[in-house]
């Protein structure tokens, strides 16, 4: 049997391919792997199996220099985020093989839309399922607490949206004092999936330690983002146990992400103000609470005062009219007292004047004055009647001024 | 003295008076008893003027 040098061979399989291959073509597939080197680009092209996910297709593939410059001019920022791992593309490829380096794809365009197409494809998928699964409004239903101050962030450190984010939040005109806890995290590319969902069970289990959980990317093209259309990152978001407040990308985009979460605000620092002004809100609510307890204990004192005053002005002329009239009670025994002691004085020298009046009518010198006198012996003993005096010599009668001696003459 | 209070004062006080305008009292005793009314007297206008006093005091602390 005839053979052939490997070289021979390789040089007919190229001339068989170039001959079946004349004009650039289309190709369907996904980047499996993408490296850049010097200006120009080689690639891993892989197909999946729609039912098994395995791969059953694959080849390698370049980007030379010139087409690459082409290609950038054409897609702009759209380049690095359709040219990498993970995207579903369609190339327009030459097919070629080279003796010594075997078959390769020559890329030569791109076509956005296919790119843009399946993406939203996908997203309307994992939508749908989310839904089915009740994923959509599931973290809808979690409480936001009224004070948001232990923040746990999902955010790639070095990303500028997380700076702008920790740079508003700690900037805050109130003097608000966060506590930030960061999983840095990719925010795209092929380990965003993995990293993304590991943090978020890593903040389930210390839930307890936070208020909410932030998840925040800066801006990108609708390609950048569409990391967050992934199935398993919403369905966590949806699952988590705190409320998840997203500020991913720029003013129009929503990602599949931003449905699940519990708020959806359009950047990160949007959600910096938002935690801020709902401190913010809280402690105004605080104020005004205060401000009306403090009016109704003013009330309060005012309408006592009031009836406090009253009270001791009734009080005060109590008083003094309970001292006004006692003391006219002590004046009016004062004099009582002074009349009735006189009176009784009087009625008292009444009496012994009515018995002065009478001793002096029956005093003997007073009855003697008159007229009357009496008899005595010469000792001096009383002589009432004629028949003593007949027993007698001699007698002394009494006057008023005096007593004469007579001589009895009984003959 | 001292130790009565005025209300007693002002009962004994009282009961002297009624004695005087009865012509219960024993000449006697008038004097002492006028002096004993006097004593309650002035007894019960010092504590009414000292208590008087004490109660202005307190409105004019507030």
């Amino acid at each position: 049997m005839e053979s052939y040098s490997l070289f021979e061979v390789n040089e007919y399989i190229k001339r068989v391919i170039a001959l079946n291959f004349e004009d650039a073509f289309w190709i369907e597939c996904e980047i499996n792997q993408i490296n850049g080197n010097r200006g120009n680009y080689y690639l891993e092209l892989i197909e999946k199996s729609e039912k098994s996910g395995d791969i059953i297709a694959k080849a390698s593939a370049a980007i030379w220099y010139k087409s690459a410059l082409f290609i950038k001019k054409k897609l702009g920022k759209l380049f690095d985020s359709i040219l990498q791992s993970g995207v579903e593309v369609r190339l327009k490829v030459n097919v070629n093989f080279n003796e010594r380096y075997g078959l390769s794809f020559v890329i030569e365009d791109v076509d956005v839309n296919y790119t843009m197409g399946q993406m939203e494809l996908q997203r309307q998928k994992v939508i749908e399922r989310l839904k089915a699964e009740n994923l959509i409004t599931l973290n809808h239903s979690k409480v936001l607490p009224s004070v948001l101050q232990r923040i746990a962030v999902i955010s790639s450190e070095t990303a500028a949206g997380y700076a702008d984010f920790i740079e508003q939040l700690q900037s805050n005109a109130y003097g608000y004092d966060f506590q930030i806890g960061l999983y840095d995290s990719a925010v795209q590319g092929q380990k965003m999936e993995s990293q993304i969902t590991e943090s978020i069970r890593e903040i389930n289990d210390e839930a307890h330690l936070y208020d909410c959980l932030v998840i925040i990317r800066g801006g990108g093209s609708k390609l950048d983002l569409s990391g967050f259309d992934n199935y398993n990152i919403a369905a966590h978001i949806a699952k988590c146990k705190l409320p998840v407040i997203t500020g991913i990308g720029h003013k129009i985009d929503t990602t599949v992400s931003d449905l699940t979460s519990y708020l959806s605000l359009k950047t990160p620092t949007a959600v910096a103000s938002y935690l801020i002004d709902s401190n913010a809100q809280f402690e105004a609510q605080i104020i005004e609470m205060g401000r009306g307890i403090n009016a109704e204990i003013l009330h309060r004192f005012d309408s006592d005062n009031q009836w406090l005053n009253s009270f001791r002005e009734q009080l005060n002329y109590l008083i003094r009219d309970r001292f006004s009239s006692e003391m006219i009670n002590l004046s009016s025994a004062q004099k009582i007292l002074r009349n009735s002691t006189d009176r009784v004085i009087e009625r008292q020298s009444d009496k012994l004047e009515g018995f002065e009046t009478l001793l002096k009518v029956v005093d003997p010198k007073n009855i003697l004055k008159r007229g009357f006198n009496y008899t005595t012996t010469l000792n001096g003993d009383f002589v009432l009647n004629s028949k003593k005096a007949k027993k007698e010599k001699e007698l002394l009668i009494h006057y008023h001024d005096g007593q004469t001696n007579v001589k009895i003459n009984n003959g | 003295m001292a130790k009565i209070t005025y209300d007693k004062a002002f009962t004994e006080l009282n009961k002297i008076l009624n004695d005087l305008q009865n012509d219960e009292v024993s000449i006697d005793l008038l004097a002492k008893k006028s002096a004993r009314a006097n004593e309650l007297l002035k007894f019960c206008k010092d504590k009414l003027r000292t208590i008087e006093e004490q109660v202005a005091e307190t409105f004019e602390e507030e």
